[in-house]
């Protein structure tokens, strides 16, 4: 099996378009096509030759000058160049040079360089062919929408953020490890767990109708001995007038040194005690005694 | 022989045929491309490429900036026998470049992301992370047990 199809490759790796015939000089004609298998052709062409050329081969035509000679200043490299292709020398008109130099010389040139085709090359994204792609491209992109402008909009409107990973990469394996790496398992048990999180969130048990001032995660300052101090002290200093009375009370509380007080005192007990946290509160208390 | 997996879905765009369907598009907040590459040449080639077709697109790009690079080095034995003191040493660098975008819809990141990595370059890997925006689920607003009456005994 392995002998018929090696010489069918042979025969078609001269003929470079399968159902054409070739007609060469010693007058063989050989036909390929693409389900056809002539293993009789090759076995004709080996005798035929005899000592033309090194290993049976036939004499190569010469090859004409390089296209760079004929190439005008100002053509459509996207032309010359429209997919991705390997470094062809006879193709660009750059006198390029790459490689280490031999001792005193120059890098070698380009023709017959192999680290210029082994190296990949972007002359097929030249300037001019991206804007060409990305006009081709633009009908089906569509406009992000002008009203979420600020990231504050976006967290308003949209407050879930779901965050995927996608890996390109070649190898000799399908795989990548990298895309095992996960943060929770699927996007549909995600709004699941959402949903029961949220669901449980409204539930309440009859023991938590018995939470005290002590089980209290954050320090609030209404009905605190702090407040009750700082409106006792003032009305002690009479500086809203006479009388002893509600109304009195909240007229206090709506002062501005009052709430200034009342802001300081909660950041310190929150999160607890700094420097500029310190120096706030020595602010306020300061005003509050007009010092 | 050489594979290259694509986690990401490509879709096929047919010349001349642009549908508009009315499914809501995704939005995403931030998609971030990391390119890693054995040689830095190429990846600030591609970094060229890959911040001018934003530009020619109209996508916001973010920041883009160059990761250090990583070099995995090993020592071996020079010789296949004895001669412990000789040794050869290896490294493999890697060279990384990453591109944050912003405000980018879904279909624009379709085509933006496909035509990059039809371009990616041989030897070139890249990741890309997106970060989806999207609204509470509408099951989500009021709780279930409000339209459905059940009785709801507290757990112990």
């Amino acid at each position: 099996m392995a002998s018929p199809s090696s010489k069918a490759f042979l025969s078609l790796g001269r003929i470079y378009i399968p159902l054409l015939g070739f007609n060469k000089s010693s007058g063989k004609v050989t036909y390929a096509t693409a389900l056809s298998i002539n293993s009789s052709s090759g076995n004709k062409g080996l005798p035929d030759r005899g000592g033309r050329g090194s290993l049976g081969r036939r004499p190569r035509r010469d090859a004409g000058e390089p296209r760079t000679e004929k190439m005008p200043v100002d053509q459509d490299w996207t032309a010359v160049y429209p997919a991705a292709a390997p470094f062809r020398p006879s193709s660009v008109p750059l006198p390029v040079r790459m490689g280490y130099p031999v001792k005193g010389g120059i890098p070698p040139e380009k023709k017959g360089n192999l680290e210029l085709i082994k190296i990949p090359n972007f002359l097929h994204l030249t300037p001019a062919a991206i804007k060409k792609h990305c006009e081709a491209l633009k009908p089906f992109c569509t406009e992000w929408p002008s009203a979420l402008d600020t990231d504050a909009k976006c967290d308003e409107h949209f407050p879930i953020k779901v965050e995927s990973t996608d890996y390109v990469s070649a190898g000799p394996s399908l795989r990548n490890l990298s895309a095992r790496i996960v943060h929770l398992r699927n996007y549909d048990y995600a709004m699941y767990l959402l949903t029961v999180l949220y669901h449980e969130s409204w539930k309440t048990e009859a023991w938590e109708a018995e939470k005290t001032v002590a089980d209290m995660e954050e320090y609030s300052w209404e009905d605190s001995p702090s407040q009750k101090n700082v409106l006792d002290l003032l009305l002690r200093m009479k500086v809203a007038g006479e009388g002893d009375g509600e109304e009195v009370r909240q007229q206090l509380l709506g002062r501005r040194e009052v709430q200034e007080y009342k802001d300081s005192v909660t950041r310190l007990k929150n999160e607890g005690e700094s420097e500029s946290g310190m120096v706030q509160y020595k602010e306020a208390v300061k005003k509050v005694f007009n010092l | 022989p050489l594979v290259v997996a694509a986690a990401s879905r490509f879709l096929l765009f047919f010349l001349m045929q642009i549908t508009v369907t009315e499914e809501p598009d995704m939005l995403f907040q931030k998609v971030v491309i990391l390119v890693k590459g054995h040689d830095r040449a190429v990846l600030d080639s591609y970094e060229f490429f890959a911040t001018m077709a934003a530009k020619e697109l109209g996508i916001t790009i973010g920041k883009v900036f160059e990761p250090p690079k990583a070099i995995e080095r090993l020592t071996l034995l020079k010789s296949i026998h004895i001669f412990k003191k000789h040794r050869v040493q290896y490294e493999m660098r890697t060279h990384y470049r990453c591109i944050e975008l912003y405000n980018i819809t879904g279909c624009t990141a379709q085509v933006y992301l496909e035509y990059i990595q039809r371009n990616l370059p041989e030897g070139v890997a890249m990741e890309v992370t997106k970060t989806a925006m999207e609204k509470i689920p509408d099951h989500i607003l009021e709780p279930l047990w409000k339209e459905i009456p059940t009785d709801d005994k507290p757990s112990q």
